[in-house]
């Protein structure tokens, strides 16, 4: 086709917009600008250099901008380091103190959910999904059904505290927000593979400590203990057997590249969760008692065959194997309770003869 | 041709994996690690999207690492071996596959914050000796 036919408009191309004719608005009353906010500013003349990560959020904390108050009184959405304005409604954050939300890789963790993002969609080479044998697609579609309501539970908690959290620390409110994005990843990439495979979903667990997660709501700290440490922790560890079990290379790929994220949400609980320890007296007796109901409901809901028995039946190549695939099962607990134990301690919370038997058993394995 | 394990077997890998525009890819990372073969320690320092140098260290040294990685020579040879026939570590050698088969595993670190780190970049690291597929070794 010549270029010149290419250009006529045909009866579905509406026509270009046109500029509008400055001639008609003569008679429009313009306010002579005052330009007044342009000299409102606390610092100027900032240049931030990108580094070898790039032009990253903790390079922009220079001068003021890097002052990170231990409190935020500022009610308004103003961005920490930009001019306040008087006679601006507060909105009511409920967390301004920084030992509330604060962990110091919160900044470098945001830029890397960034940088080392992936795309299940196209990331994971679904096409080399093979048919496995009926029990083992079913225990897969079980643990995967588990797996993505997880992670759902995971972005609904988050969004709900992320609103109640003041601009005076975005570096944590960025982080977070990578923190759902991932969660949702996760719901998207073991919702697939429990749909593509030849079997489909499978039930949810009664719940009960998503419920915890969901419904904590003493602060964000209590709520990071049980979602990035308690729960966090545990699947961080399926994840890592996951990757060890996996049955072909789409397997492989979504677990190794969930478990990089989710370590990612383990170095900020365990960051954050240690500044708020060693920033308030009395968090680490909270914490306790805390995870002495928490811990308890985390056993008793591992009782239900939802979790363990699919693993079980995976580790074990089929229902024939679960009772072997069972004593695997057993060593992952057992990986899991010293990963959890040895993370208590390091936040300065000190689990000893509270710690229930439901779970020190696991350390026999 | 460089023999492992060397500083320069390791700089030969680091200076492959540098150029490999997967490595890169994977995304920014901070963190270093020891390589334990025997009685031979190795430091990796890698931080944004590459491996920025390699060290000897002695035992105290590990204590300054994030995580160390420990397999007999015997093993590590295997390893390296499997990778070279392969081009890549297959599924039964990767890492974290290898530090729940092996009995003991092969992940040590003193700190759990610190271990962690091996999670946060685990297919960097594979990544990373993935590049030896090229590097002639001796033994």
């Amino acid at each position: 086709m010549a270029e010149s036919e290419e250009k006529q408009p045909t009866k579905t191309t509406p026509p270009p917009r046109r500029r509008r004719n400055l001639k008609i608005d003569h008679d429009v009353e313009v306010p002579e600008p005052g330009y007044a906010w342009m000299p409102r500013t606390l610092e100027w003349g900032v240049r931030v250099k990108p580094g070898a990560k790039g032009m990253t959020m903790q390079g922009l904390n220079v001068g003021i901008y890097g002052e990170i108050p231990d409190r935020w009184d500022e009610q308004t959405r103003m961005p920490r380091g930009a001019y306040p304005m008087a006679g601006i409604p507060p909105i009511g954050f409920a967390l301004r103190e920084k030992r509330e939300v604060w962990a110091d890789n919160a900044a470098d963790l945001y830029e890397e959910a960034i940088q080392r993002r992936w795309i299940p969609a196209s990331d994971i080479p679904w096409n080399t999904l093979e048919p496995l044998p009926d029990d083992v697609e079913a225990a897969m579609c079980q643990l995967c059904t588990e797996l993505s309501q997880a992670a759902n539970v995971e972005f609904e908690t988050i969004g709900y505290w992320l609103q109640h959290m003041s601009y005076g620390y975005h570096e944590v409110k960025l982080f977070l927000a990578s923190n759902m994005f991932d969660a949702g990843r996760h719901h998207e990439a073991f919702r697939k593979r429990a749909l593509a495979n030849g079997g489909g979903l499978g039930i949810e667990s009664k719940g009960e400590i998503n419920r915890m997660i969901l419904e904590s709501k003493g602060g964000w700290s209590e709520t990071s203990l049980l979602l990035h440490l308690l729960r966090g922790l545990f699947i961080q560890t399926i994840y890592r057997y996951g990757e060890r079990f996996a049955h072909n290379p789409a397997e492989k790929v979504m677990f190794a590249r969930a478990l990089q994220d989710k370590a990612r949400h383990t170095a900020y609980g365990l960051q954050h969760l240690r500044y708020a320890v060693t920033h308030k007296q009395d968090k680490a007796l909270v914490f306790q008692q805390l995870l002495n109901i928490g811990e308890r409901v985390f056993a008793r809901e591992l009782q239900e065959p939802v979790v363990l028995e699919p693993l079980a039946v995976i580790f074990g190549g089929g229902i024939e194997g679960a009772k072997a695939g069972m004593r695997e099962v057993h060593h992952m607990m057992g990986d899991f309770v010293r990963s959890y134990l040895a993370s208590t301690d390091w936040i300065g919370v000190h689990r000893g003869r509270a710690f229930p038997k439901g779970l020190s058993r696991y350390l026999e394995a | 041709m460089p023999v492992f394990p060397s500083i320069e077997w390791f700089d030969t890998v680091r200076t492959a994996a540098n150029e490999t525009p997967e490595f890169r890819a994977l995304g920014s990372n901070e963190t270093n690690f020891g390589v334990k073969v025997g009685d031979q320690l190795i430091r990796l320092d890698f931080y944004a999207f590459e491996c920025v140098s390699v060290a000897e260290i002695d035992e105290d040294g590990l204590l300054d690492v994030d995580f160390y990685l420990e397999m007999e020579p015997e093993r590590w040879q295997s390893f390296i071996q499997h990778i070279q026939s392969n081009g890549v570590a297959d599924a039964q050698h990767t890492f974290n596959t290898l530090d729940l088969n092996e009995p003991g595993g092969i992940l040590r670190s003193h700190d759990p914050y610190r271990r962690n780190n091996f999670f946060r970049y685990h297919l960097t690291i594979q990544k990373f000796f993935d590049s030896a597929a090229a590097v002639e070794t001796t033994y």
